[in-house]
């Protein structure tokens, strides 16, 4: 028996037989195999399911799981909008508390920021104060004569009040001037002459 | 009883326990059988019809799942499920079950018609699982053992129409081949 190397119909022969004499499926596992999955189309059909996947058999359209679904959306949504009134009404009741309990908040928390800052200034300014007023004070006073430093020190630190200062004493028609007291000096009798020359009157030129 | 293959579909989509029964009953030796073809594993065969089938259920209580081909689609789900086990090529099974030859203990004596035709069919089976890769072991399964038309074959397989013309014609080549040479030694 010898296969014809150019007609292929001898093994799609022997293909079509070894079709039929395939291995059957064993009965006693086959009804095993027949009633799991008719438990598994009841389940499907109570909307259990049969898996991870029968989950969403719900979802997938049949008349209990959308009651089911639309009933639960309900809920939810009632007890959402519950509690936003609840909250509301507690919020209306108790505005005047919760306004005070903010602005005790924000007025604490203003002081607490602004505190710092400001004190140093404070300290501070007196000092300056101070510095300006002796500053101003000094220049208030008239002396008379030209102060010496220390007195004047000693004198704004004693009596900035009543201060009096020692002035030159009056000149009594004396302003310091000394015109004319100056003696006259004496001139030689025989010689006139203020220049040069021999000083009696008989130079001659040559 | 449901026989048309459209209201079938349709009543099953809509989770029909009497269509979903039929379904199982038409379908399951079938999707058994070509999946020891494929696995060589009784269990593992019995544990893949209960996915596929388990899936379908999924997929019509989700409202999805085929909506033409109910039968490509079932070998299809069966494929997957053997390739993902990973034991497409690990297993090999003893003839008796891949072909379901009478064992070597049964008294019946056979014709030397019978024994040729055996000899021929068992050197086919081996050839099949020898020398065929995996792609044309079942494009031949499908389409000659299965009688899955070349479009049916490619949606299955995954694959373009030509490709899976080229994959079977190769196949077939190397069937061929096989047995002559089986044919000459002998």
């Amino acid at each position: 028996m010898e296969l014809d190397p150019d007609d292929n119909k001898k093994v799609i022969d022997l293909l079509s037989k070894l079709k039929n004499t395939g291995g059957a499926y064993p009965s006693d596992i086959l009804a095993s195999r027949r009633q799991n999955y008719l438990k598994q189309v009841a389940n499907i059909g109570l909307g259990i399911g049969v898996g991870a996947g029968l989950k969403n058999a719900a979802k997938g359209g049949n008349s209990s799981g959308t009651i089911a679904n639309a009933t639960s959306k309900i809920l939810e949504t009632a007890l959402v909008a519950a509690i936003v009134i609840e909250a509301g009404t507690v919020a209306y009741l108790y505005r005047d508390k919760i306004a005070e309990m903010v602005r005790t908040y924000t007025n604490s928390s203003n002081v607490q920021e602004v505190v710092t800052q400001p004190e140093e200034n404070v300290t501070s300014a007196p000092e300056s104060i101070n510095l300006i007023t002796t500053i101003l004070v000094i220049p208030s006073v008239t002396p008379s004569g030209t102060p010496s430093p220390v007195s004047t020190i000693a004198n704004s630190n004693e009596n900035s009040a009543g201060l009096s200062v020692d002035s030159t004493p009056s000149p009594n028609g004396n302003n310091g001037n000394h015109f004319g007291q100056t003696p006259k000096p004496e001139r030689p009798n025989g010689n006139n002459n203020t220049g040069g020359g021999n000083g009696n009157g008989n130079d001659k030129k040559p | 009883m449901i026989k048309d293959g459209v209201a079938l579909l349709k009543a099953a989509q809509k989770l029909d326990e009497e269509a979903l029964t039929t379904i199982f009953d038409e379908f399951a030796p079938a999707i058994y059988k070509y999946t020891l073809r494929l696995c060589h594993d009784a269990i593992v065969a019995d544990n893949i019809v209960g996915d596929v089938f388990a899936q379908l259920l999924e997929q019509f209580a989700q409202g999805k799942g085929p909506r033409t081909n109910l039968r490509s689609y079932l070998y299809q789900t069966a494929y997957h499920l053997v390739v993902d086990r990973s034991r497409y090529n690990q297993h090999t099974a003893p003839l008796e079950i891949a072909v379901n030859m009478p064992g070597r203990g049964q008294a019946a004596i056979p014709t030397q018609t019978q024994i040729e035709e055996r000899v021929l069919m068992e050197g086919l089976v081996t050839a099949m699982n020898s020398e065929l890769t995996e792609d044309q072991r079942h494009v031949i399964i499908l389409r000659f053992l299965e009688d899955f038309s070349l479009k049916e074959t490619a949606e299955i397989v995954g694959k373009d129409v030509n490709n899976i013309k080229v994959i079977q014609n190769r196949g077939i080549a190397k069937l061929r081949k096989a047995l002559g040479l089986q044919m000459e030694d002998e």
